[in-house]
């Protein structure tokens, strides 16, 4: 094309580049970024596959759990329910990380080591028929002011370590925390894993 | 620079235009259909009663069962079922996984517990393994909530290395 | 594209070789050399040569060495026949013990660091002349085993190797390697910050003690 009808579909052209590219997410909202899903305290939130309904949320000075299990020291404890929707397969609380505002702590796979049970974490969950159970999170003394969320997803293959890394890809499940307003007791048992309705 | 050229135009482009006229409903269509970064088993549905072969093994028929809820410790608010899938095995080695169940109207699927109070009733096996070439019978307990319709499929995944992974879908009225 | 095409092919070889004939392909290695060097220079660079080996701090029992991945503090170091709980199992017929570290960690990093993988820490404490990581680590309260450590929450870890049972002996004075990595940003296509290059950095010389077949745990 030739002359004015040749300029004419270039700028035309170019004019709809540049709100493609306006449309197109940059920065932290790229491609394998996980889809939250914002919970609240009671209210089911449903993810992808996973399911959960946060009953409360409390940071105690020591902790037990069945099996005989316990530790001392500052640790944040989320009881919950928890179930899937589509699959039972990963189906499972892979990774859940308590993020604070100067660093990001995984759930605890410490109580496990008595008892597969003692918390929700990696136990098998059902589609539509809910468990109850706790997830616990140990955290540096000095930590307990400012926001803080919650967030919990599948396992994607990474792993609990790096939440860049073992989040992409899956839907996850986030419940904003004012940690100064958190409940403070000296002492908490986790909930076993169990079914909510025996 | 009026009519003739733009003849020309479409004549001297012709062959990219029929590539796009071909290239982009196929693209579109690639898109909904191809599910990328997911593997799964070739299908093989089966229907209500039937029995179907792999190799020379036969699978099939398949029923599903309730069980009594308080008998296998099963919570409030569910139904535990057996699924029973009838085995003659061959002499080709054939594993396959434990059998879940799927609601193709709305896309759950539950798979086989554990947990529960249950165990097989005689002659019958949790696994696709047997010494022998006498047919047995695969069960495995499935937990469903209430509210699960009637119109399931069992489907149960098989693997040989001749064929493959290849998943049985039994269409069940229960 | 409006010129008139006469006879068809003799033309388009023509133009072809003509076209082929004005590439300066001698050119082609020094552009080549040139481009990849640039683009070398814009990832990062080459691989240094490693430095000279470097002077490694020197520490005793109890003082603690702090790197942005870990503060490592050694407590003690005892050779005992065997020990529950520790994920080591020495092999008595052949002689084997078990050579058991106690070490305070603390993760100084804002994330979870593993004691296990291919980017654990659990090569952070070696001891000297021996490659090979621990055989078992674990919490030295409940006994975790290969335990992750939350960042900012210290926790006292056994490590331990089975090592046979006539090379080290009570007092020997034990040498620790410990080794710091640095923080690596992944770029491009790939996301997440992983601790790479782990190197030694201090050696921590600790009296060993032998308690036999051992009453504490």
């Amino acid at each position: 094309m030739r002359g004015f009808r040749g300029w004419l579909v270039g700028i035309l052209l170019l004019v709809a580049a540049w709100f493609v590219a306006a449309a197109t997410p940059d920065g932290e909202a790229r491609m394998t970024d996980p889809f939250r899903v914002t919970a609240s305290l009671g209210t089911p939130a449903v993810g992808d596959n996973l399911a959960v309904t946060v009953r409360d949320v409390v940071v105690s000075d020591g902790v037990t759990a069945s099996g005989g299990w316990q530790a001392s020291g500052t640790w944040v404890v989320v009881d919950l329910d928890a179930w899937t929707v589509r699959a039972e397969s990963p189906g499972a609380i892979g990774v859940a990380y308590l993020v604070l505002p100067d660093r990001t702590i995984a759930a605890s796979e410490r109580p496990l080591t008595l008892d597969r049970t003692a918390t929700l974490l990696d136990s098998r969950l059902h589609v539509d028929i809910p468990q109850a159970g706790s997830l616990a999170f140990e955290v540096p003394a000095d930590a307990m002011t400012g926001a803080a969320v919650l967030q919990i997803a599948q396992d994607n293959g990474a792993g609990p370590g790096d939440p860049a890394l073992s989040l992409e890809g899956d839907s996850v499940i986030e419940l904003p925390l004012s940690l100064s307003d958190l409940p403070r007791v000296s002492d908490r048992a986790l909930v076993r894993t169990g079914w909510v309705s025996p | 620079m009026g009519q003739p050229v733009t003849r020309a135009w479409w004549r001297r482009n012709a062959v990219a235009l029929a590539v796009l006229v071909v290239l982009v409903p196929a693209g579109l269509f690639a898109l909904d259909t191809l599910e990328f970064g997911t593997v799964r088993n070739a299908e093989r549905p089966v229907a209500v009663g039937a029995s179907t072969s792999i190799a020379d093994w036969n699978f099939g028929p398949v029923t599903i069962e309730p069980v009594d809820a308080a008998e296998v410790g099963a919570p409030s608010g569910t139904e535990p079922v057996v699924v029973t899938i009838r085995v003659n095995r061959g002499h080709r080695f054939l594993g396959c996984q434990a059998p879940r169940i799927v609601e193709p109207a709305t896309g759950r699927s539950w798979m086989s517990v554990t947990a529960l109070d249950w165990a097989p009733p005689v002659g019958a096996q949790t696994t696709c393994t047997s010494r022998t070439g006498i047919p047995y019978d695969l069960v495995a307990l499935v937990l469903l909530p209430n509210g699960v319709g009637d119109d399931l499929v069992v489907e149960l995944s098989t693997g040989s290395t001749a064929a493959g992974g290849l998943d049985l879908r039994f269409a069940v009225d229960r | 594209m409006t010129e008139p095409v006469q006879a068809p092919r003799p033309n388009r070889f023509a133009r072809l070789r003509a076209a082929t004939d004005r590439v300066p392909t001698k050119w082609f290695a020094t552009i080549g050399t040139v481009l990849f060097l640039a683009a070398t220079a814009a990832f990062g660079g080459l691989n240094d040569v490693p430095a000279e080996a470097k002077v490694l701090d020197e520490l005793t029992v109890g003082q603690t060495h702090r790197s942005p991945q870990l503060a490592i503090t050694v407590e003690r170091a005892v050779l005992i026949d065997s020990l529950s709980g520790t994920g080591a199992f020495p092999d008595e017929e052949k002689g084997e013990r078990l050579l058991v570290l106690l070490v305070e960690m603390e993760n100084r990093w804002d994330r979870p660091l593993a004691t296990f993988g291919s980017e654990g820490v659990q090569r952070a404490v070696l001891l000297e002349g021996d490659a090979r990581a621990a055989d078992g680590i674990v919490r030295e309260d409940d006994q975790t085993v290969t335990p992750w450590l939350q960042p900012g929450v210290p926790a006292l870890l056994a490590f331990s190797w089975v090592v046979p049972g006539a090379a080290y002996a009570d007092g020997d004075p034990l040498r620790i390697v410990l080794s710091d990595a640095t923080l690596y940003q992944a770029q491009l296509l790939s996301s997440g910050e992983s601790w790479v290059d782990r190197a030694p950095a201090a050696v921590v010389t600790i009296p060993l003690e032998d308690v036999g077949a051992g009453a504490e745990s």
